[in-house]
């Protein structure tokens, strides 16, 4: 980890063991990961990418991005948590500093480590997040009342803030979105489905109904559709790239070390060597797409869609046969849920990747775009 | 601790002279021992005195010689000594 990062957050490493000593009753509980994400909060780095002008530590992207990676390493439900979060902070950073009201929110963000959650999903909208069919509806005194079916809000009911998508009036179109920030007490969450998946379990993606009231300078002033593109997205595969790289990384290592341990008949190389060379080739190939994008985003080339899709469905597949491979090297000890060779979890979170927003539909979504624009290939 | 050494150099490291000829410190690389039959020395060497090496003692130098081996052997178990 870079000098800055550990300037910035110097409790980054207690985090990160918190986060890993939990990791396995988060995931058979199906819990929050209360502690790491309490460290989290005690350590700045639930304000990491606020601005120092706002109190946070001003991380950029690429070094959130190592953060993702390193949690993801320790506690997959830990570090999709902090990713979710930070996709949210990002918004507010690129798209919520122009309002007083919501640099206010953005400073206690840092200052009281308030954890954001999104609720862009809805009941209908079939998993677009660019369609909303809530509208914001007011009162005669200027309040904002709204009422949205969330099929999921990830760690809803530990969140302290969240950002909503919903129509902007009851007339507009279902794809003219209004983002709006609301922080407790402005609004109430009321559980109506329990999440209990095969992994990712501490993220505690429970369905709500979301009633709120809210003043008009809750609202971005940036409509949704540019938040999304602009933000949103970008950030979300990146900071999602580095935490599937984190959990693939580290059951990587498992496979290493149980392959070290292993013995061939004729003193010559455990015979499972090979696979665990094979499997670290894969890894390279998701890390470096990751690096890549990274290293255009950061310096501030323009990335495609189609790009963005790639780096999404790239780095979700290559984790997720990296997880695969250390399984199949790691064999029973991989497959139980105990031990230092397990890699049970692994397979179970990694399994998320090329699920949530599945990657058959963003393929499908770059069909249309590959035929639309050639494709600028030959790019080292 | 030297002699055992020289017993699993002779038995797992491919050496193009006798490992019982080998001094303490002469080069390993240099009398023949290539990146693989590192590994199996590296193997040997662990199952001979029952260790593990860590990844920070996974290197060329840590292998180049009977001594080196030895240094390393006894940070991993100072009861080797």
């Amino acid at each position: 980890m870079s000098a800055a990062v550990q300037l910035a957050i110097p409790s980054l490493d207690d985090v990160i063991a918190i986060a890993a000593v939990a990791a396995a009753d988060v995931d058979r509980a199906g819990r929050f990961p209360r502690e790491a994400v309490d460290a989290m909060r005690a350590g700045g780095l639930l304000g990491a990418h606020v601005p120092a002008a706002l109190g946070g530590a001003g991380l950029d992207v690429a070094a959130m991005t190592r953060i993702a990676f390193r949690l993801g390493q320790a506690c997959a439900a830990s570090a999709m948590v902090y990713a979710m979060h930070q996709i949210e902070v990002a918004c507010l950073v690129n798209h919520g500093t122009d309002t007083p009201a919501l640099r206010a929110d953005l400073a206690r963000v840092a200052q009281d480590g308030l954890l954001l959650a999104s609720v862009t999903s809805e009941a209908g909208a079939r998993g677009d997040i660019r369609s909303s069919g809530c509208a914001l509806e007011p009162d005669q005194d200027g309040v904002l009342h709204l009422t949205k079916q969330a099929t999921n809000i990830s760690y809803g009911a530990h969140a302290d803030g969240l950002l909503v998508t919903a129509r902007r009036t009851t007339d507009a179109s279902a794809a003219d979105q209004a983002t709006i920030l609301m922080l407790r007490p402005n609004y109430t969450l009321e559980r109506t489905g329990a999440w209990d998946a095969m992994g990712m379990r501490g993220t505690c993606s429970d369905a709500f109904v979301l009633r709120a009231a809210v003043t008009p300078d809750q609202i971005l002033t940036t409509p949704f559709a540019d938040v999304a593109a602009q933000t949103m997205l970008p950030v979300a595969h990146l900071l999602w790239a580095g935490v599937w790289l984190g959990i693939a990384s580290d059951a990587l290592a498992r496979a290493r070390a149980c392959t070290r341990r292993q013995r061939a008949p004729d003193g010559g190389l455990p015979p499972a060597a090979a696979a665990v060379a094979a499997a670290l080739m894969q890894f390279r190939c998701g890390e470096a797409l990751l690096r890549m994008t990274l290293a255009d985003y950061s310096a501030g080339v323009a990335i495609q869609p189609l790009d963005w899709n790639g780096l999404k469905v790239g780095v979700s597949e290559a984790a997720l046969d990296v997880v695969v491979q250390a399984m199949r090297i790691c064999g029973i000890a991989g497959y139980r849920n105990d031990g230092p060779y397990s890699v049970a979890r692994h397979l179970r979170d990694i399994m998320s990747g090329v699920l949530m927003v599945g990657n058959e539909r963003v393929v499908a979504n770059s069909a249309g775009l590959v035929l639309m624009q050639a494709p600028q290939l030959g790019q080292f | 601790m030297q002699e055992k050494i020289r017993n699993v150099i002779a038995s797992a490291a491919k050496l193009s002279v006798p490992a019982a000829s080998v001094i303490d410190t002469d080069n390993l690389h240099a009398l023949g021992l290539t990146s693989l039959t590192t590994v199996s020395l590296m193997l040997a060497l662990e199952d001979a005195f029952d260790v593990e090496f860590p990844d920070s003692l996974l290197s060329a130098q840590t292998f180049a010689s009977v001594g080196s081996i030895a240094a390393a052997l006894k940070s991993i178990r100072p009861d080797l000594g």
